[in-house]
């Protein structure tokens, strides 16, 4: 049979999963495409969730993914509020929830990630993660002029939030084990930039402290308790310490899972198997094993998978890329920062408040990264001398 | 993945595709006229792109996540 | 309130006159579009009215409606054609050459040959040039002391002397440039005044473009130079050129700014947000919520249909005029929540007080940036500006083809 007549189930619907659905149509794929996603909301977007929609700025309806048009244009099956369960690896077979058993002669796994959660924290009240539209929503209910949050975790998330939340009037802490917020994302300078406007923003931080326990009362969060000893009085609290690859369904289907599902350059876990997204850890061909959980990603390693099930595959070799957008600044980086990178202004300056930064390895003084500060068109065009750069040396 | 389409010979020099996504659309030298820097700009600026689309006044500029 | 959404035929007019056109707006609500104009738009998308010269063209009142029938081939803007619809304070002194009541695709060639000077970046560019006018200007205004009239000394001046920086005027004739370009506004000006005026302009506009083309420099008169230059334009052409650009840019931006200013300060609570921001976002979404809620154009953008259009219910025969109420789009529900209320942090990018379609103004990168320097720049350095008057003497420009005020006294 031929590849573009083959029946593919995608395990997952949201950017990742749809967009390799998307892909393959537009690949000239023509047989059955089915897609399974355990929410039931329509796909939609994430980023958003911290930002926009967390703020009230936008309501759920902008947040949708595609169009029901766009949706429908693909002809496909979409199975909205029914989770897999169980892969029969050399069948290619998914048995859902429900009792379905779905075959295919390719699947493609799109899983993505479940919120880490604080032990013991499951129900408390005023207690919150963030990944779905329903916990945005509940989470902007809570949120209001005054009212006290404290966000466990200082990564992309834990800082948007706490960035989203002040601008909402609310006093925000933030606290987590980076001495200052995204530093590994960003490095110690461009991350004291950070710090700076959220001190602005008046946020109070924490760094270089984890959570010992939370204060609860008649099952409410009042207070979190930090290893430093310190009790941060809370009314809502965040959790925003990570997210773990959806994959304890796959735990006896046979494939190789080490914080994701492991795939080859080609982001195959076994034969007629692809895994995209959040959940996949594929080769790099030059960076090695990687996870990457970016919605960039999703679009991009959708591409890459959906040549590969038409035939027409390469190796999966992006320059890793992810934006936040905090304090009225686009924040984006190209590459990966170095935690003792160099970085070198080429356009704007520090002090104005918007520049863009070369991030140069210190021992070898070789361009790794590209950081944005407030300046997009820039940065865009700085990316550009990077991919030539990186060329190069690879 | 966002595709963008510039319809070029129907546009007008108004400027708005460059205020409203500037990291997608400039505009020629010589004249004003648009062009597309990039043809499937990163997530992050879809809604700006839309924003671009939807001002247009020539209606020149389609988005889509498809073919 | 319910939308009458329902097809109407041609022939409801057969059941009351239509009404006269222009409208009069209700003097205790004068940054409101006239009370029978909003009615006409909550009865329905298209209804006609009729012009001084007794025609009867078609009255577009919604904002899907006239968006749509902007961007239609079927709609001309060639006021050469019979049946174009002309309002009787429309005397303008665009002159026939105007591209702006041509169509494609002369209309568009004419067109491209401006368009560059008001690309957003270089408009960004001259920034630096038209904050130094605003504050030479606003320096003068303290240094006299209050009360004075804002359009005389701020309103007025400010445009006129961008356009002098655009064109290439040099700064020893700005005030030459000025006098002739105000006559051209000037109400008291009779139409005599006004033709010598355009001739004395276009006099010197010729000597400009002779002094371009041995003395280039980096401004408009030296590219229409280079084109006459290069036999895309004669001289005549590129004159009459220079005279549009004014006209186009002068009243229309000196009338914002007075006009703008007035509604600020009508609005204490919007100024107050203005004042206390330091975010140049809301400098920027100010500006379109102002161009949006006050909409000068106030007598509709003009066209004629060439082939019959059928449209929400209505056909428009070809050979029949149609009047685009801007103002009203602007103020409809539809596209814009709780319209009649001024709120600077709305997002109202979608407006059309630049119009829409092929004809939307090529000079609005510009006007916004000249009306960004302007609004904050008076505020932040006349923080306690007020009105030395009462609203109800303030004398607005009701027959005028741009709406704005007369004079506009303030003090400090």
């Amino acid at each position: 049979m031929m590849n573009i007549d083959r029946d593919v189930l995608i395990i997952g619907a949201s950017a990742a999963g749809l967009s390799v659905a998307e892909a393959l149509r537009r690949g000239g794929h023509r047989g059955r495409l089915t897609l399974i996603d355990a929410e039931t909301h329509f796909p939609y977007d994430r980023p958003p969730l911290s930002k926009q929609l967390l703020s009230g700025a936008w309501d759920a309806s902008k947040v949708a993914l595609r169009s029901h048009d766009a949706l429908s244009a693909l002809e496909s099956e979409l199975l909205l509020g029914d989770r897999a369960e169980h892969l029969e690896t050399a069948a290619l077979s998914v048995r859902t929830a429900s009792g379905r058993i779905l075959t295919a002669d390719a699947i493609v796994l799109a899983t993505g990630v479940t919120p880490r959660c604080l032990p013991g924290s499951d129900d408390i009240s005023g207690v919150h993660v963030l990944r779905s539209l329903d916990h945005a929503a509940q989470l902007h209910q809570r949120l209001r002029p005054g009212r006290r949050l404290v966000v466990v975790g200082n990564g992309v998330m834990g800082s948007e939030v706490a960035a989203t939340a002040s601008a909402m009037g609310v006093n925000v802490s933030l606290t987590g084990k980076a001495s200052t917020p995204m530093a590994p994302q960003l490095g110690s300078f461009a991350s004291s930039l950070l710090a700076a406007e959220h001190k602005a923003a008046g946020i109070r931080l924490y760094g270089d402290v984890g959570v010992e326990n939370l204060v609860v009362r008649g099952g409410s969060v009042e207070g979190v308790a930090l290893s430093s000893g310190e009790v941060l009085p809370a009314d809502d609290a965040v959790v925003a310490i990570g997210s773990e690859p959806a994959t304890n369904w796959l735990s006896n289907s046979g494939l190789s899972l080490d914080d994701g599902i492991v795939c080859d350059s080609f982001c195959r876990a076994a034969p007629n198997i692809w895994a995209v997204g959040d959940v996949a850890r594929w080769n790099h061909p030059v960076l090695g094993s990687l996870r990457l959980e970016n919605r960039t990603n999703a679009a991009e390693q959708a591409l890459a998978v959906a040549a590969d099930i038409l035939g027409n595959g390469e190796p999966y070799a992006p320059i890793p890329y992810f934006w936040t957008d905090q304090h009225g600044l686009r924040i984006q980086v190209h590459g990966t920062i170095p935690a003792d990178a160099r970085l070198q202004v080429t356009d704007g300056d520090v002090t104005s408040g918007r520049f863009v930064a070369i991030a140069m390895t210190p021992e070898e003084d070789r361009p790794v990264a590209v950081l944005g500060w407030g300046m997009p068109k820039q940065t865009r065009a700085r990316r550009a001398e990077l991919q030539t750069a990186n060329s190069v040396a690879l | 993945m966002l595709k963008v389409i510039l319809e070029q010979d129907k546009c007008v020099a108004s400027g708005q595709c460059v205020t409203a996504a500037e990291t997608v659309f400039d505009q020629r030298d010589e004249d004003g006229i648009a062009v597309l820097l990039e043809e499937h700009p990163s997530p992050e600026v879809e809604a700006e792109v839309r924003q671009a689309a939807a001002v247009c006044p020539v209606l020149a500029i389609h988005v889509t996540t498809d073919n | 309130m319910t939308r009458n959404n329902t097809g109407r035929s041609g022939t409801e007019n057969t059941i009351k006159p239509p009404a006269a056109f222009p409208m009069a707006r209700e003097p205790r609500c004068p940054f409101d579009p006239p009370p029978m104009a909003s009615a006409a738009q909550e009865a329905g998308p298209l209804t006609r009215v009729e012009l001084s010269d007794g025609s009867t063209p078609w009255f577009v009142t919604r904002y899907a409606e006239q968006r749509a029938l902007l961007s239609d081939p079927r709609i001309s803007a060639d006021v050469t054609r019979p049946g174009y619809p002309i309002p009787a304070n429309s005397g303008s002194t665009a002159s026939p050459f105007s591209f702006i009541l041509m169509d494609d695709p002369e209309h568009a060639r004419l067109r491209r040959m401006v368009t560059a000077p008001f690309m957003v970046k270089r408009v960004q560019a001259m920034r630096p040039g038209v904050q130094k006018i605003v504050d030479d200007l606003i320096d003068d205004m303290l240094a006299a002391g209050g009360p004075v009239d804002l359009v005389e000394a701020f309103a007025l001046p400010m445009p006129s002397l961008v356009i002098c920086e655009l064109l290439g005027v040099p700064y020893s004739d700005h005030s030459f440039f000025q006098r002739n370009s105000n006559a051209l506004i000037n109400r008291q000006a009779n139409p005599q005044e006004r033709r010598a005026a355009v001739e004395a302009l276009v006099a010197y506009l010729h000597g400009l473009l002779e002094m371009k083309k041995n003395h280039p420099a980096d401004d408009v008169f030296s590219d229409l130079a280079r084109r006459v230059r290069d036999n895309q334009l004669t001289n005549d052409d590129a004159a009459m050129m220079g005279v549009l650009l004014l006209v186009a840019g002068h009243e229309t931006t000196a009338n914002m700014i007075a006009l703008g200013t007035l509604a600020l300060l009508q609005h204490p609570d919007q100024l107050k947000l203005l004042k206390e921001s330091d975010d140049p976002a809301l400098v920027t979404s100010a500006v379109e919520e102002l161009l949006r809620y006050l909409t000068i154009t106030h007598d509709g953008r003009k066209r004629l249909a060439v082939e019959d259009i059928e449209i929400s219910g209505s056909t428009i025969r070809a050979g029949e005029g149609v009047i685009m109420a801007t103002d009203l789009a602007n103020r409809d529900p539809e596209a814009f929540s709780d319209p009649d209320r001024l709120d600077l942090g709305r997002d109202a990018r979608h407006h059309m007080a630049f119009g829409f379609g092929v004809h939307q103004c090529l000079g609005q990168p510009l006007a916004r940036m000249e009306l960004e320097v302007a609004y904050s720049t008076l505020f932040r350095r006349i923080p306690d500006l007020r009105l030395a008057t009462t609203l109800a003497k303030v004398p607005f420009k009701n027959d005028g083809s741009v709406y704005g005020v007369y004079e506009l006294p303030v003090t400090w």
